[in-house]
């Protein structure tokens, strides 16, 4: 274990990964009757989250004046219908929205619900994550931070499959750009020793130039790191919630346009449409978090309803729900 | 699952099948970490046909009822568990099931294919979550990859691999 202190500002996606696939080997390591123990609870834990039923449940506990009026009566779509003998509309309306609720006044809510979870993310990430790693591979094992002036380096990879061929000589051209740099350093101005330096040019290091986009050199009078202190940060700089916001954005502004809600009232008979938009567990474990220091649910919910503006497309009201045991938080976005 | 794995050596004791090798999600998680799975995922031999020439998995539910267990729409419960029962039809498949390795499970043992024909086959389904689960066995570093590489080749997979490979870019596995 590292006698480095932890700090969190420095926290990167490449850290996260490492400790995931970490836990995912020492898991993997278990005797064969526990890991089936392991998956009993798993099923257990997700038929009672598995649903549209519990989320709304929950929300309606967190959020119960979500309508502005109390809920009289209501139930999962599928429910809906059979229970009380009413004909449904014709297919595929029958099973939208995901919930209809009436309330006290006789309004007829219809909630479509969906999940703040960034597949994309996953994919991508997978595919950031094996670029980095073949990358840092062919770096290899890091010797100590031996540098005058330079704290750490972070580096930006281009979408490039690394050739291993390759490796030697990437090593060889990334020390020795990193030698060069630490020894210009003393030469810039005074001022300028204490700003980091970006090098994107790599015409003399072609090896580099064919994998790299950039290269950032952190000042040593600013942080200092002995080991792995050549690594990748996360696209938004040091570890940030940008990238679930971003997730967050994009399928809010793609939820509110989707056509398939366009007309629902009139298709199903109902005076107003909801998104509820929920953060659960498939979010939390498979997508980085949202959250840093000094920026929770509540600033998530915040960054979403300047992301509307005002504008709920196909939709009344829009929500957005922290779905976690013993975390739920719900705030009305729009 | 113990039981589950009692109730398959008994049927296979009586003769109701031949061999058996668990496969699919219950035998990627031998190797790799636990993650949630619905169903265990029976290979079997001999494939037995009914009347009117299809594969018939009749005289096995038959079995099973008998044992108080009923078949659901996509498979039989066993305590809890849901088992599929899916007779080989393909000769990797059958491969799989012939070189399975035994693998011992509290009182019991069972069969499991290999890490090396579990990712063939994998491969060879190719659904998302499949390509998953080869990429997770192949960074396991548990697979034996020469004796992959024969596999995948005697199975005509070879081609599906390439594509594989430099989609998730796995160029030093190749």
């Amino acid at each position: 274990m590292s006698s480095e202190t932890l700090d969190l500002s420095q926290m990167t996606v490449e850290d996260l990964f490492r400790a995931k696939k970490e836990r995912r080997k020492r898991l993997a390591s278990l005797p064969f009757e526990q890991k089936i123990a392991i998956v009993k609870k798993l099923q257990t834990v997700s038929a009672a989250m598995k649903g549209e039923k519990p989320i709304f449940e929950s929300f309606l506990k967190s959020y119960p004046d979500f309508a502005s009026e109390p809920i009289e009566e209501w139930d999962v779509v599928e429910d809906w219908y059979g229970k009380r003998a009413l004909d449904p509309p014709p297919h595929p309306f029958d099973k939208r929205p995901d919930i209809i609720a009436r309330t006290a006044s006789g309004k007829r809510i219809g909630i479509e619900l969906k999940s703040w979870v960034n597949r994309d993310q996953i994919t991508e990430a997978r595919k950031q994550e094996r670029i980095q790693e073949n990358i840092l591979k062919a770096i290899g094992d890091q010797p100590q931070n031996a540098t005058q002036h330079i704290g750490f380096v972070w580096l930006s990879a281009k979408e490039v499959r690394f050739d291993a061929r390759d490796a030697a000589h990437f090593r060889e051209q990334i020390f020795a750009l990193i030698e060069q740099v630490d020894s210009n350093w003393s030469q810039k101005p005074g001022w300028d020793q204490n700003l980091a330096e970006d090098v994107g040019d790599f015409a003399a290091l072609p090896i580099l130039e064919k994998y790299l986009n950039s290269a950032r050199f952190h000042p040593a009078s600013r942080n200092r790191f002995n080991i792995r202190w050549i690594r990748f940060p996360s696209p938004g700089g040091a570890y940030s919630p940008n990238e679930m916001l971003e997730t967050l954005s994009n399928s809010l502004v793609a939820h509110r346009g989707d056509e398939r809600y366009k007309d629902l009232h009139k298709h199903v008979g109902l005076d107003e449409v909801y998104l509820l938009v929920h953060y659960d567990f498939k979010a939390f474990a498979y997508n980085t978090p949202f959250d840093a220091p000094n920026f929770g649910f509540k600033q998530a919910a915040d960054f979403a309803s300047k992301v509307l503006s005002g504008d709920g497309g196909y939709f009344d009201r829009i929500f957005l729900f922290h779905f976690l045991w013993g975390k739920e938080e719900a705030y009305r976005i729009f | 699952m113990e039981k589950v794995i009692q109730v398959l050596n008994r049927m296979q004791a009586d003769g109701v099948i031949e061999k058996y090798a668990i496969g699919g999600g219950i035998a990627a998680i031998y190797y790799l970490e636990p993650y949630e799975t619905d169903d265990i995922d029976i290979f079997i031999l001999p494939v037995i046909f009914g009347q009117a020439g299809l594969v018939s998995l009749e005289p096995i539910y038959t079995y099973l009822k008998k044992l108080g267990y009923d078949a659901v729409k996509e498979g039989v419960v066993i305590e809890d568990w849901l088992v599929q029962f899916v007779p080989v039809f393909n000769p990797l498949q059958e491969e799989a099931v012939e070189q399975a390795q035994g693998v011992p499970f509290g009182e019991e043992h069972t069969s499991l294919f290999s890490a090396e024909h579990l990712t063939a086959e994998l491969l060879r389904s190719g659904r998302p979550q499949d390509y998953a689960r080869v990429l997770a066995l192949v960074e396991s570093e548990k697979m034996d990859m020469p004796a992959f590489r024969d596999i995948i080749s005697r199975h005509g997979l070879q081609e599906r691999w390439k594509e594989f490979v430099i989609r998730f870019d796995l160029e030093e596995y190749e």
